[in-house]
């Protein structure tokens, strides 16, 4: 399926569980790969991830399992999470 | 890796390699499955001759392949539209 990038900003993204995300922010693309790197995603669900003070995450494109009116990513545990926000702080610095 | 937010990409001016412009862009997509980026939906420039290009009501459709560059602005392979088409 094609989608068009703009039509999945503000979309409600769960995992795989039925747990709650967040929405997404943005998308992040990989211009040499050619391809979708990651989801930014804000108004996380502190319950499925634990981001402290910081405003959101960045969801690895290859956790996403379907995307269609909502989006659904593999549930992963808090320790994972955790590593996503180190991630995310090493793009910033690339900014 | 040269990572970009896609919002930032809409609205970059698109180009191609003799500089002249193309258009604005409009969206991009891609493959829900992969990831896979697959066209560029532009704005056409109001001068532009849209002949060559894949039309989609008011924009034009640049497969992704034709991308050469990406920073301030979009460059386009022209031959590499026309091979496709």
């Amino acid at each position: 399926m094609e989608i068009e990038l703009s039509s999945l900003y503000g979309q409600d993204i769960y995992t795989d569980r039925g747990v709650y995300v967040g929405k997404i922010e943005d998308v992040s693309v990989d211009i040499k790969e050619k391809r979708i790197s990651g989801l930014a995603v804000r108004n996380i669900n502190p319950y499925a991830f634990k981001v402290g003070k910081k405003k959101g995450v960045i969801i690895p494109y290859r956790w996403v399992t379907a995307i269609g009116d909502i989006v659904l990513i593999k549930h992963v545990s808090r320790r994972r999470a955790a590593e996503e926000e180190k991630e995310r702080e090493e793009e910033e610095i690339e900014k | 890796m040269k990572k970009i937010s896609a919002q930032k990409l809409s609205g970059k001016m698109v180009m191609d390699l003799d500089g002249g412009e193309i258009g604005i862009l409009h969206n991009v997509v891609a493959d829900a499955a992969t990831g896979m980026l697959s066209e560029l939906v532009v704005k056409p420039a109001a001068e532009l001759d849209t002949s060559e290009f894949k039309e989609e009501g008011e924009y034009i459709v640049i497969p992704f392949q034709a991308v050469k560059a990406i920073k301030d602005v979009i460059i386009v392979d022209r031959e590499g539209i026309r091979e496709r088409a």
